[in-house]
């Protein structure tokens, strides 16, 4: 059984269809790409399955279990992490505590606990529970090479150190699927190219099934296990990279209609 | 700088020898200032130190969640009348009616979280302005809070009298330990809830709350949480408050209270345990005391008195407190919108890195 389904989603505002009947399947452990021109629903469809909107009709299963009607943070609590195309980051806390956000889910410090954290210095329930955290996060940190910046706020980071520390903050809340939507927007070649290899391992060594939406094509054909196209909100076609490569509506959707 | 070398150090209260210096030394020239402090600044101190509960609470809410709140003072007199009303009229002992009538007040912040679920900026600023009038005038109609004559405080007993242990504080000096414990017992706990889980999600919240509902933040239970607890500190320091005054009525939680309350965290510094506690003193002591000395000095005092006089209303130099609060006000948003706090930090990088 794959891991993730979508069955027949839809929604429209006002008027516009912005996504409509769409369904794929998604195999645990793998990388799924969607890709189509701007405004085809893309990111529409990403926010849908984390809960931000609503649809008007469709099912979205995770494991059989069918995730419409949850609000965001209990989608988060099913193990979906996303990052957003505009970067959605905390800017005037540290990476740290960015990162250690991605562990919200994963603590129990409530009010009293936190209030009462450093009474009874490292042994209390509250600073264990910080530290075991901290140590995680960490490993995060040395992944996406983020130590020279660990203790700064994000609001003075550079574009694509942005980005990471939100892939970074997606990654600590051990999801078992990440949306990712347009990471490498606004990166340079070298950046790009860390970022490929980054994806792969966060597939391979942590074991994720990742959603990607990239306009990169170089990109998504590297390393895309299935495509999925769509425009102005509806499937176009899903398959292995290189029959979505050619495609004779793919290209027409992108590069317009023959004369 | 100082290198850190566990994750403990992270969250540590203390993290230098020489933060833990500085605030031992404060601390025990606070303990220590009674002894050459005229009785009037004490007073005035205790007042200065009620309102630091409260501004750090209110900064909790403001500062580090990004709600707002023009209905503190509703929550302050829901901490006074408490008090004084489970003392009096249930002869409940002081050390249980203060933080029973915060929890009522943190109730009452919970209850005005909810819509706060649907609102955003001035539109929230105005629901919450509507509670703070309505608490002053619901209170102000009924005989059993009494009305418009308002209460007096009974004898602070910090036993329990019923059992025969009592302990009656009766100087000032004596209250003004017994605030200042509490203040510090307030603040420790507060910035402790600001590096840990609860004050990480309050931050998100406020920085991007859609991010924080996509990483598992339930917004319902951190926003309204955000009010109970800002609106628990409004409520220990105006059970606090109650007993300072010995007097008050409705109309000393007015408005303009609730006003000159976010003023404090503003001028302080939004997002600052340090700025709200800087910004409180500043304001309270404008407020109180800087006034009277300058009436008392000799002829700039009676000439801006008698300016006041001819071109505002006859209630002294109070006219000229307002404005001097709003100009200060403006200065703050314009020159430096950290507040105080970003003062601080401009002071302490040029001295760590002095002579350079």
């Amino acid at each position: 059984m794959s891991l993730f389904k979508v069955e027949n989603l839809s929604i429209s505002f006002g008027g516009l269809k912005a996504v409509d009947d769409v369904s794929f399947e998604v195999e645990r452990n793998s990388i799924f790409s969607i890709i189509g021109p701007n405004g085809s629903g893309k990111t529409t469809i990403f926010n849908l399955i984390s809960g931000i909107y609503k649809p008007d009709s469709g099912r979205i299963l995770l494991e059989g279990e069918n995730l419409v009607g949850y609000l965001p943070d209990k989608i988060a609590k099913k193990g979906i992490a996303r990052t957003f195309q505009n970067i959605e980051l905390f800017k005037h806390a540290t990476v740290m505590d960015n990162l250690m956000l991605g562990r919200h889910i994963h603590m129990k410090t409530g009010v009293w606990s936190g209030a009462t954290a450093t009474l009874f210095g490292r042994k209390s329930r509250a600073a264990k529970e910080e530290i075991k955290n901290r140590e995680f996060v960490e490993k995060i940190v040395d992944f996406l090479d983020l130590q020279a910046v660990r203790d700064q706020f994000v609001a003075n980071l550079a574009y694509g150190r942005r980005k990471l520390v939100e892939l970074g903050r997606a990654l600590a809340l051990e999801p078992s699927i990440l949306l990712l939507d347009e990471p490498s927007a606004g990166m340079n070649t070298e950046e790009k190219g860390d970022l490929n290899i980054w994806i792969k391992d966060i597939q391979e060594v942590y074991k994720i099934t990742i959603l990607l939406i990239e306009h990169d094509m170089n990109m998504i054909m590297g390393i895309s296990d299935r495509i999925l196209a769509i425009n102005q909100g509806k499937k176009i076609v899903e398959g292995l990279p290189q029959d979505v490569q050619c495609h004779p509506e793919v290209i027409e959707a992108y590069l317009g209609e023959e004369g | 700088m100082d290198m850190k070398r566990e994750y403990y150090e992270d969250i540590e209260l203390i993290g230098s020898g020489v933060v833990l210096f500085w605030s031992a030394a404060f601390l025990i020239f606070l303990f220590t200032l009674p002894i050459y402090m005229p009785n009037y600044y004490i007073y005035l101190l205790n007042i200065i130190i009620v309102n630091v509960i409260l501004a750090v609470g209110l900064n909790i809410l403001v500062g580090y969640t990004g709600q707002i709140s023009l209905g503190h003072a509703g929550f302050f007199a829901i901490g006074a009348y408490g008090t004084v009303f489970l003392m009096t009229h249930f002869q409940i002992p002081f050390v249980f009616a203060l933080p029973l009538a915060a929890f009522i007040a943190a109730f009452f912040g919970f209850i005005l979280g909810l819509p706060a679920l649907r609102l955003e900026g001035p539109y929230l600023a105005i629901a919450t302005l509507g509670f703070g009038l309505a608490i002053m005038h619901v209170i102000g109609t009924w005989d059993i809070f009494g009305g418009r004559m308002g209460l007096h405080a009974p004898p602070l007993d910090l036993g329990i009298p019923k059992m025969g242990f009592s302990w009656v504080l009766e100087s000032d000096v004596s209250m003004y330990y017994l605030i200042l414990i509490i203040a510090v017992i307030m603040i420790v706990s507060a910035i402790n809830l600001m590096k840990t889980r609860v004050g990480r999600a309050f931050v998100a919240i406020r920085d991007s709350d859609i991010a924080a509902e996509v990483m598992g933040v339930n917004l319902t239970i951190y926003k309204t949480l955000a009010f109970a607890i800002s609106a628990f500190y409004a409520g220990i320091a105006g059970g606090l408050f109650a007993f300072v005054c010995g007097f008050f009525d409705p109309f000393t939680f007015n408005m303009i209270l609730s006003i000159v309350f976010l003023v404090m965290v503003v001028v302080g510094g939004l997002g600052s345990i340090l700025g709200a506690i800087m910004g409180a003193t500043l304001i309270t002591y404008l407020q109180y005391d800087l006034l009277k000395n300058v009436s008392e000095t000799p002829y700039l005092g009676d000439f801006l008195i008698s300016v006041s006089r001819k071109w505002f209303t006859v209630i002294g130099l109070e006219n000229f407190g307002s404005i001097a609060l709003g100009l200060i006000m403006i200065g703050i948003i314009i020159f430096e919108p950290l507040g105080m706090y970003g003062v601080w930090i401009r002071i302490k990088k040029y001295w760590m890195t002095w002579p350079f």
